[in-house]
């Protein structure tokens, strides 16, 4: 059975079909929550709630072959909600440990992820959200911007301002990694 | 490659790393939640009836509308700038002491009423109709009400306190009888009253409101008195306790110049009677650093000789020195009897007698020729004062025993000098008002 065809029977009340659609996606959707939100607890809350809203909501969706981009969305915004109720506090960084790297010197690769974990701590949650759909799902910032609901043109300086602040912070915590140009945010 | 496009390479891979994708442990639960939980029917939703265009469409007109609303913020504080302006300008007053603007003047008509004279366009309106006891009126600093005041009055009489408007009477508490002088406090909250209290001329300071009063108890007679910025009285009294002044022997007046606190502690003379010899007027500077008064020799018995030396005198109040003002410039001789420092305090206006008609004159503070102003006058009885603004001087010029002239003088000498319409007994006090 493809995709359209379970995404077509959830629809019809179908809840099998449903689960068997929600174990395809939500391995990485958690995933991208726990980037997003930097806590292992509000990830579950966030995913819970997403798939929640996706299953009630499954009938509205007209074209079945859009289902994982828009259940993505539903994730995403769920973020984006339940950060806007805790007030934007600061969340402790909460990840699980990796099983480590998978390619290349270890060493390096720990480095550079410590690298990241500490750059992503480091910016605003929106901005956050934007990193990981842009990143982690590989989406253009047309599709962010449909995914997260915000104009084009905020998707597009969200995620400016974001590699700005990367590339500041890539410097300030190892200076001889990126230099910041000059003209550039420091 | 730099750096940072390496990195920036390595992103996904490393977010891979840093939250490893797996079938998280809430999964079965998060399904039994589901599975309990209805779907909505599939009618409901506008998406079903609506074209995805519209639907799908990303929601900017949802973002946040930050621009318009800074924008009104702005213009709501613009308006609030506006009228915290407008209800300022409705609430303000002038400073007690220095330049104001100029309001009304205020005077007893001869009926006995109250009466303002605008004196720009000469327009007339009663305050207060005729009252048993005559009073005069004595407009407080801020303009804002005035004190009616029965001077000179051998019987006890009641001192009042209105709004320019002639409402809200308040009377003050104690007894008055010979008035000499009446003058409001820099914050108008008092009135100092010199007034006969148990046969002695004394200083008692009422409050505006009405609630309470005390006589300063010096133990000698006052003469004048005059509020100092900083709410002390400067005073010419008696200068030892018992002391009369004036005293009834016209060859000795015993009076001296004092500062006092306005409960009557810290009493401090500034100049001794045997240097003083000033009994007409005391006027301090607008900015209270000074006191301007007149030396008068007593003993030539006539005010208008102008062999009696009167002099203008200046005592700084910081550095407790007297100065006699530099006359060389002045006409020999001459004579003067009362000053007042203009309301910027740079120049002096005083009653200029001499052997050709007498006139008001004005003089720099720094000392120079005097300028005279306004017609000459030959006989005794003429008054003037400062315009609120400082730019003009009120005088009255006494016509006959019952008829005077009124005028505003160019402080210059320029001869732009203006009669206004009345005919007053006695020169009006000017109301100060905000500029």
């Amino acid at each position: 059975m493809d995709q359209r065809e379970l995404v077509e029977r959830a629809q019809r009340g179908d809840h099998d079909a449903f689960a068997a659609l929600a174990g395809l996606f939500v391995a990485r959707l958690d995933a991208a929550a726990r980037l997003i939100l930097r806590d292992q607890d509000l990830a579950r809350d966030a995913v819970q709630d997403g798939f929640i809203r996706a299953w009630r909501s499954l009938p509205s969706l007209r074209d079945p072959d859009r289902f994982e981009g828009w259940l993505r969305s539903l994730v995403a915004r769920s973020c984006i909600d339940i950060l806007r109720r805790r007030g934007r506090r600061p969340i402790e960084v909460e990840l699980s440990p990796t099983d480590g790297p998978s390619v290349g010197d270890v060493s390096a690769a720990t480095a550079d992820r410590e690298l990241l974990d500490e750059i992503l701590r480091r910016l605003p949650p929106d901005q956050r959200a934007v990193v990981v759909l842009r990143y982690y799902f590989d989406l253009e910032v047309p599709e962010i911007a449909a995914t997260l609901r915000i104009p084009v043109g905020t998707a597009k300086s969200r995620l400016h301002r974001s590699m700005s602040q990367m590339r500041v912070a890539l410097a300030d915590i190892d200076p001889e990694a990126a230099p910041i140009p000059k003209g550039q945010l420091a | 490659m730099t750096t940072f496009e390496r990195f920036e390479r390595s992103i996904p891979e490393l977010m891979t790393e840093l939250a490893p994708a797996h079938v998280p442990d809430y999964f079965d639960d998060m399904l039994r939640t589901t599975a309990t939980t209805s779907q909505r029917p599939s009618w409901s939703y506008p998406e079903r009836w609506l074209p995805v265009e519209i639907t799908a469409r990303p929601l900017t007109s949802r973002s946040f509308p930050w621009r318009p609303i800074v924008v009104l913020a702005l213009i709501a504080l613009l308006v609030a700038a506006g009228l915290a302006v407008y209800v300022g300008s409705q609430n303000r007053v002038p400073p007690p002491f220095g330049a104001a603007g100029n309001g009304v003047l205020f005077y007893r008509a001869s009926d006995g009423s109250i009466v303002s004279l605008d004196p720009v366009d000469g327009s007339t309106a009663t305050v207060l109709p005729a009252s048993e006891k005559e009073v005069d009126p004595l407009p407080s600093r801020d303009g804002r009400r005035i004190a009616l005041v029965p001077y000179g009055s051998s019987t006890s009489a009641p001192i009042t306190v209105r709004g320019v408007d002639g409402s809200d009477q308040v009377t003050l508490a104690g007894v008055y009888r010979e008035i000499d002088a009446v003058d409001w406090s820099p914050d108008d909250s008092d009135l100092a009253i010199v007034s006969n209290q148990g046969g002695l001329q004394s200083i008692t300071v009422a409050a505006s409101d009405g609630t309470a009063a005390h006589t300063l108890a010096l133990g000698r007679q006052v003469s004048l008195i005059s509020y100092l910025p900083d709410g002390r009285l400067a005073t010419v009294a008696g200068e030892r306790p018992g002391d009369a002044c004036p005293g009834d022997d016209a060859t000795r007046a015993p009076c001296a110049l004092f500062v006092v606190n306005s409960a009557g502690t810290g009493l401090d003379m500034l100049i001794p009677a045997a240097d003083f010899h000033g009994i007409n007027t005391i006027a301090p500077s607008p900015d209270g650093t000074k006191l301007l008064w007149v030396e008068w020799n007593i003993g030539t018995g006539n005010v208008a000789d102008p062999e009696a030396p009167g002099r203008l005198h200046v005592y700084d109040l910081r550095a407790g020195v007297d100065r006699r003002l530099a006359d060389d410039d002045f006409p020999v001789p001459y004579n003067i009897n009362r000053a007042w420092f203009s309301p910027d305090g740079s120049s002096i206006l005083f009653d200029l007698f001499e052997a050709t008609p007498n006139h008001w004159a004005v003089v720099s503070l720094a000392g120079g020729a005097p300028i005279r102003i306004g017609q000459g006058w030959p006989q005794n009885g003429t008054d003037a004062s400062w315009a609120p603004d400082g730019r003009s001087v009120l005088a009255r010029y006494p016509t006959s025993d019952t008829t005077s002239e009124l005028w505003l003088l160019d402080p210059s000498g320029g001869g732009a000098d203006r009669r206004l319409d009345g005919n007053l007994p006695y020169l009006p006090p000017w109301q100060r008002v905000a500029r």
